[in-house]
């Protein structure tokens, strides 16, 4: 590598200067607060684990997406690409014998390697993971969780979307397509490929009207009104249930205040392979992409050994940080209430324990320049109380 | 800025004038581009939008980052990015197809197609401007072969022993023809397509529900 001058960085990973890192740390400590006071309970788990162990249950996320090394035993070893597979390992391995539903949450960074260069690829999340409770009474937890979580961020306006994979799926079943056609369709929704989709829709064997009421499948997009549409195009039983809990997490939320922020779309389809229930995204305007999302994942813990329903969430720290950022421009250095120098040493650290014992923030002259020049450099910075101790 | 304001990405070339024909039809780009023909934004208060001229390839970069709620791009572009962007509408103009192409000299090789070409020859190197599209193609069908990557003038690949095919975007064939190149295979057809932001589809839906109605009824 030649350096030739400049330092440089791998793509898609950055410094957080001290403003933005303050704002990080406040934001990560009032998330971890406020789950804390909805009962979950904070786990770390390592930045890596063996890839053999967590490989089954990533989902759909391909293997030249994590960042693998060999460590020195010649294992394969993986960062880790999320925390909800680690916790599920986590349950699996050593929580099994408490007391269930289990309420685990985590502040920490995550790993994915991206196609481009470039593109973002260490990422600070925020969670929660409800274990051992199936039901939309949890899901329903869990959303109002994540929509308390936008408001304390200080995300003035954000929507959730809510979505259901059974529904889905029993939309798509009652539109009789091939096993390919169905491959396909999901494809197509999931990518918000509508092109593709009515193209689908349009080559069945549906009843003209049927034709229509597919077609229009994702443009059904709204309040609760969206489950009384659905409800004409869906048949089997995992759908009619999956439709039934949807109606019950729309009340809860409402109950919980918030009506006017969660949308239903069927057509939400999260990419992480291992959703099986009910699945939302928060999005915030002007962040192109989602700042959280999360669902039910009742198969993953039974690929540890342990099958028990769950669900949670990820916040991406990062898009709150850009979604303040849109809101209040540049973040700002802290300014020390006070700066304390003098000539002995001693009374100025008495001082400044003194002060900082009473809650305030103080920045001691530990240099050896003239008086005149630290005196200056406190009012550079702003530091509204100088104090001199002379002998 | 109004907080619902739309951003729409245009891409600018022969799309511009037939794109913004069907806004205009829409009730949507009042501007008057005659004005001044080399801005970059141009505003429309009536409609409470704004649109941007971008290069044609980089509308879906505009739209994925959010920069754009809206666009128009080729699907060729699109197949060829892979962005996370929902595709909305066929707009059916601009139509073109990406072809796999030989030689017309060479066509008695590929009577088997391309696989039967391999079974008699040891490689296949393929000359594109559009290397995600050819890999996949090679892929779907297990054929193993070598993507070389080229900006312009394809052609030229398989003429001077570059390349034994190439995978290329016509529109009338023309080009092919010009430089005795046959069409043996014809991987997909591509027309532009009405694009969103994935997030800007959901927090701005009813918005961006009446452009698209309207674009769709004025095709």
């Amino acid at each position: 590598m030649d350096n030739s001058g400049t330092v440089l960085m791998p793509g898609g990973v950055r410094d957080l200067l001290s403003g933005e890192a303050r704002q990080k740390r406040e934001l990560e400590n009032n998330l971890l607060k406020l789950f804390q006071l909805w009962g979950y309970q904070e786990v770390v788990t390592p930045t890596f684990e063996y890839y053999d162990v967590l490989a089954p249950a990533l989902g759909d996320l391909l293997p030249d997406q994590l960042y693998r090394f060999i460590d020195d035993r010649g294992q394969i070893t993986v960062l880790r690409p999320d925390m909800t597979t680690p916790i599920a390992r986590l349950v699996s391995a050593r929580l099994i014998d408490k007391e269930f539903p289990q309420r685990l949450c985590y502040a920490a960074n995550v790993f994915r390697r991206e196609s481009h260069t470039g593109r973002q690829r260490e990422y600070y999340q925020a969670g929660v993971e409800l274990l051992g409770a199936e039901g939309p009474d949890a899901d329903a937890e869990v959303i109002s969780l994540a929509a308390e979580s936008m408001k304390l961020g200080g995300v003035r306006e954000f929507q959730i979307t809510v979505g259901h994979v059974d529904v889905l799926a029993g939309v798509l079943q009652g539109a009789g397509f091939s096993t390919r056609e169905y491959e396909q369709a999901e494809i197509a929704l999931s990518k918000k490929d509508l092109v593709t989709w009515e193209r689908l829709v349009a080559d069945s064997h549906l009843s003209p009207e049927r034709k229509q009421a597919f077609a229009s499948l994702p443009y059904m997009h709204g309040g609760v009104e969206v489950l009384n549409q659905l409800a004409g195009l869906i048949q089997d039983e995992p759908a009619r249930k999956g439709l039934a809990s949807l109606c019950r997490v729309w009340e809860i939320l409402s109950d919980y205040g918030f009506r006017d922020q969660v949308k239903i779309d069927l057509t939400l389809l999260r990419g992480l392979g291992y959703y099986t229930g009910l699945v939302f995204e928060c999005y915030v305007n002007g962040v192109g992409y989602p700042v959280c999302g999360g669902g039910r994942y009742d198969e993953l813990l039974a690929k540890f050994g342990y099958p028990c329903p769950a669900t949670g969430f990820a916040l991406t720290i990062d898009r709150v940080l850009e979604a303040l950022d849109n809101q209040f421009p540049s973040f700002t250095d802290q300014i020390p209430d006070y700066f304390i120098t003098g000539d002995d040493m001693g009374d100025v650290a008495g001082k400044a324990k003194e002060l900082r014992e009473n809650g305030f923030i103080v920045e001691v002259d530990i240099t050896e320049r003239p008086r005149e020049d630290a005196i200056a450099y406190a009012s550079r910075k702003g530091i509204p109380h100088i104090l001199v101790m002379e002998k | 800025m109004k907080e619902d304001m739309i951003t729409f990405a245009l891409p600018k070339g022969r799309l511009l004038p037939l794109v913004t024909g069907i806004l205009r039809d829409a009730g949507l780009f009042r501007v008057d581009m005659e004005k001044d023909g080399r801005k970059l934004i141009y505003q429309d208060e009536e409609n409470n939008a704004r649109y941007l001229i971008c290069r044609a390839a980089d509308v879906p970069t505009f739209v994925e980052y959010g920069a754009a709620d809206l666009g128009v791009a080729g699907k060729d572009v699109i197949l060829e990015q892979g962005k996370d962007i929902c595709e909305l509408a066929d707009l059916g103009f601009g139509k073109c197809k990406f072809v796999v192409a030989v030689p017309a000299a060479k066509l008695e090789l590929y009577r088997g197609g391309l696989s039967g070409y391999l079974a008699q020859h040891g490689q296949l190197r393929v000359a594109t401007k559009f290397p995600r599209v050819a890999e996949s193609y090679l892929r779907s069908r297990g054929l193993p072969g070598e993507v070389i990557k080229l900006s312009g003038n394809i052609e030229l690949a398989p003429l001077v022993g570059l390349a034994e095919v190439i995978i290329d975007l016509v529109s009338t064939g023309r080009t092919l023809r010009e430089n005795n190149l046959v069409a043996i295979d014809e991987i997909t057809e591509a027309t532009a397509r009405l694009v969103a932001n994935r997030v800007s589809y959901r927090v701005k839906y009813d918005r961006l529900y009446s452009f698209i109605e309207a674009i769709k009824n004025s095709r």
